[in-house]
């Protein structure tokens, strides 16, 4: 019974947090002067109105639910990577430079590219874990800060060496990727390419190592308790390695996938302006850090950035509605945080109290 | 185990909670909606502006929904303007557009050149026109601007006025682009003024007034008494780093120096309303072509507050007739070819 409970006002918060989300964008398309019923079915036509943006919401999706799932992978040991953005970045331009300069395309080309983005992504993570080991430098901090050398390193390779040149002025981006190393649509006449499947794929393996496996247990029991973890005999410093390098590589897998199936180059804040990185953790903070509701509530997230835009065309409302509707997500989920601390401090400061 | 199903649970509730907002009016709306786009058909042309950003309070975007309603209202077209705020936005409403069924889909900046080479070569039968970029197809109509001779003009009027033979420019992102902006004020500043000196820093951002500001303070204890602003909506900064050291700024794209002109003394123009209209009316005419334009000077596509338009304001004392008269000689013999401006993009 405590447990259905239990579980129960965990998943309140969310759930709360989304109705009160929608209250306020309502409040907002009231001042706008829209009917609030038909802007949200203006906003559900737009995400899933007919197949073509249903599609587009799931396109949208799949960097948000990587780049999610590989915070809620690293949250669920306990360790707090910030970094998604910087790695998804990484990811990408790796991936957008390494396929073009790969002396081969097709297929082979395609999966060598998509690794080495991982594996560079994967890495920045892995860095930020080991510095948290070798010089006590605290995660939260270091993941976060190293995503702005990523995005300026990442900006500077596209401005500088690596410069598409043949289109004057403009966006800095790098040169257009082959035909042939484009990723394939999943339907004729939609921008829903392959990087979905992987994505399913990724979360559904990814619930399967947390549940089912080994490692998933020291993964969980670390970040459940790490005295204990570590009092029963886990290496939390083999764990953390772990788990920050499949962190940094599922965003990173995200980064270049969108490079292969949506822009076919990388372009300088194609992929920080839209704040993939950050509905991700969004994502993952909402879905208590549950791969499938990691993956669940990315596309809802989607569907709100989709949808908005269904609200720009059809009625006066700004697409800055999603906008307003995330924010406020933000906040209560921030809230949540901030409350499960102050109990915490509570619970802790009693505990002193009796045994003086 | 149970959380995964509590998600799946709320999951479904959600859309069921949408599918029923949604599902309540829907009847009305479609049959409304069907109608309506009938009736357009019928009645007038459709004209789709997908711009790239939000307009906000970006000078550029405004004056093209401005210049583009002003037409609309003049030839009997139906405009709707829809902002993108990402790269994949502006292609997914471009689809939508074409899906639609817009008899003409404007769009700006060169942000917009992926999306619509890409969705233009797929519909060969929809027209296109894109505004300060070009794309080289048979269905798209391209402007292009010569910014780089109102820029000398600008550069020729700061090299006159600056007492401290230093001037400054905030421009926006270190690319080949805004060359068009920096390298004409280098220009212009040089073939007046031998020993100015002209300080440049990037924002690294089209809207970041803060930073702006900072850059301009900056460049102004460095010696600067005249700093231009090309960074459109961090332009904002700039405006209120001169008014609170008193120094002399310069504006962009509008006549800026309405907003305070004891401190913005000139504003270099970007007639972007003459090119939105320009194209939205020869569509509604019917005399729409799709070719490649380019305005300058002599096109009235760009030019400088008093010396190619009136401004509401007075003229500064800090730029002064004497110097205004210059200016009007240099930009005659800009247009004449007597003066020829490098095209920074082309070198």
């Amino acid at each position: 019974m405590n447990k259905v409970k239990n579980s129960a006002s965990k998943m309140m918060q969310p759930l709360l947090a989304i109705v009160v989300g929608l209250i306020v964008g309502a409040i907002a398309m009231v001042l706008a002067g829209e009917s609030v019923l038909n802007t949200y079915h203006e906003m559900w036509k737009g995400a899933f109105g007919n197949f073509y943006f249903f599609t587009s919401t799931l396109e949208r999706s799949i960097p948000i639910i990587l780049a999610g799932l590989g915070v809620a992978f690293a949250f669920r040991a306990g360790f707090f990577n910030l970094g998604a953005e910087g790695q998804l970045v990484l990811g990408a331009v790796t991936t957008a430079i390494v396929v073009v300069y790969l002396p081969f395309t097709g297929v082979i080309a395609i999966i060598i590219a998509i690794f080495s983005g991982m594996v560079i992504a994967g890495l920045w993570s892995f860095f930020a874990g080991w510095m948290e080991q070798r010089f006590q430098i605290n995660l939260l901090i270091s993941t976060l800060l190293l995503n702005y050398i990523a995005v300026l390193f990442a900006g500077y390779l596209v401005s500088e060496p690596f410069r598409d040149t043949s289109s004057a002025g403009g966006v800095p981006q790098s040169v257009m990727i082959n035909d042939a190393v484009k990723l394939p649509a999943l339907f004729e006449g939609t921008n829903l390419h392959m990087g979905f499947i992987f994505a399913v794929v990724a979360t559904i393996i990814l619930a399967f190592i947390i549940k089912r496996t080994t490692f998933g247990y020291e993964v969980r029991m670390l970040g459940q308790n790490r005295f204990f973890a570590q009092y029963g005999g886990i290496n939390r410093k083999k764990v953390m390695f772990t788990s920050m390098l499949i962190s940094g590589m599922l965003a990173g897998l995200g980064g270049g996938v969108e490079v292969l199936g949506m822009h076919y180059r990388f372009i300088e804040g194609a992929l920080t302006t839209p704040q993939f990185a950050w509905t991700g953790l969004m994502a993952a903070l909402l879905a208590n850090s549950n791969p499938i509701g990691t993956a669940v509530m990315a596309i809802f997230l989607a569907a709100l950035d989709t949808g908005s835009l269904g609200v720009e065309r059809n009625t006066d409302v700004p697409n800055a509605i999603s906008d307003i509707i995330q924010a406020v997500l933000i906040i209560f989920i921030s809230a949540r945080f901030t409350f499960t601390f102050l109990k915490l401090k509570k619970k802790e400061g009693k505990k002193h109290g009796k045994s003086i | 185990m149970k959380k995964t199903w509590w998600l799946l649970a709320m999951g479904i509730f959600m859309l069921l909670f949408a599918v029923a907002c949604g599902g309540a009016d829907e009847p009305e709306s479609e049959s409304n909606e069907e109608g309506s786009e009938e009736e357009a058909s019928e009645e007038s042309k459709s004209v789709a502006i997908v711009l790239t950003d939000q307009i906000g309070v970006n000078p550029f975007f405004e004056q093209i929904v401005t210049g583009a309603e002003k037409a609309a209202e003049e030839t009997n077209v139906d405009i709707s303007v829809i902002e993108s705020s990402d790269p994949s936005e502006v292609t997914q409403n471009l689809e939508v557009a074409v899906a639609e069924g817009y008899d003409l889909i404007l769009t700006a900046t060169f942000d917009a050149v992926d999306p619509l080479t890409a969705i233009a070569e797929k519909n060969p039968e929809q027209q296109f026109a894109i505004i300060d970029a070009v794309v080289d197809l048979p269905n798209v109509k391209s402007a292009e601007f010569r910014e780089y001779e109102a820029s000398y003009l600008l550069g020729a009027a700061a090299g006159l006025a600056t007492e401290t033979d230093t001037v400054g420019m905030v421009a926006a992102m270190d690319i080949a682009l805004l060359d068009k902006y920096i390298v004409g004020f280098e220009q212009g500043l040089a073939s007046v003024n031998e020993d100015a000196e002209m300080l440049v820093n990037y924002v690294g951002s089209f809207a970041d007034p803060t930073k702006a500001k900072e850059l301009a303070l900056l460049q102004n204890s460095n010696g600067a008494d005249f700093v231009a602003a090309a960074a459109a909506v961090s332009d904002l900064g700039v405006f209120e780093a001169a008014s609170e050291e008193g120094f002399y700024a310069s504006g962009q794209d509008i006549d800026q120096t309405v907003k305070d002109p004891e401190h913005i003394v000139l504003s270099q123009l970007k007639n972007t309303d003459v090119v939105a209209y320009d194209f939205v009316a020869s569509f509604g005419n019917g005399e729409f072509e799709t070719d490649n334009q380019s305005f300058g000077l002599e096109e009235g596509g760009v030019g400088l507050t008093f010396v190619t338009a009136d401004s509401e304001s007075p003229l500064n004392e800090f730029i002064g007739q004497d110097v205004i008269d210059q200016l009007i000689e240099i930009k005659d013999k800009i247009i004449s070819g007597e003066i020829t401006v490098d095209n920074p993009l082309e070198n």
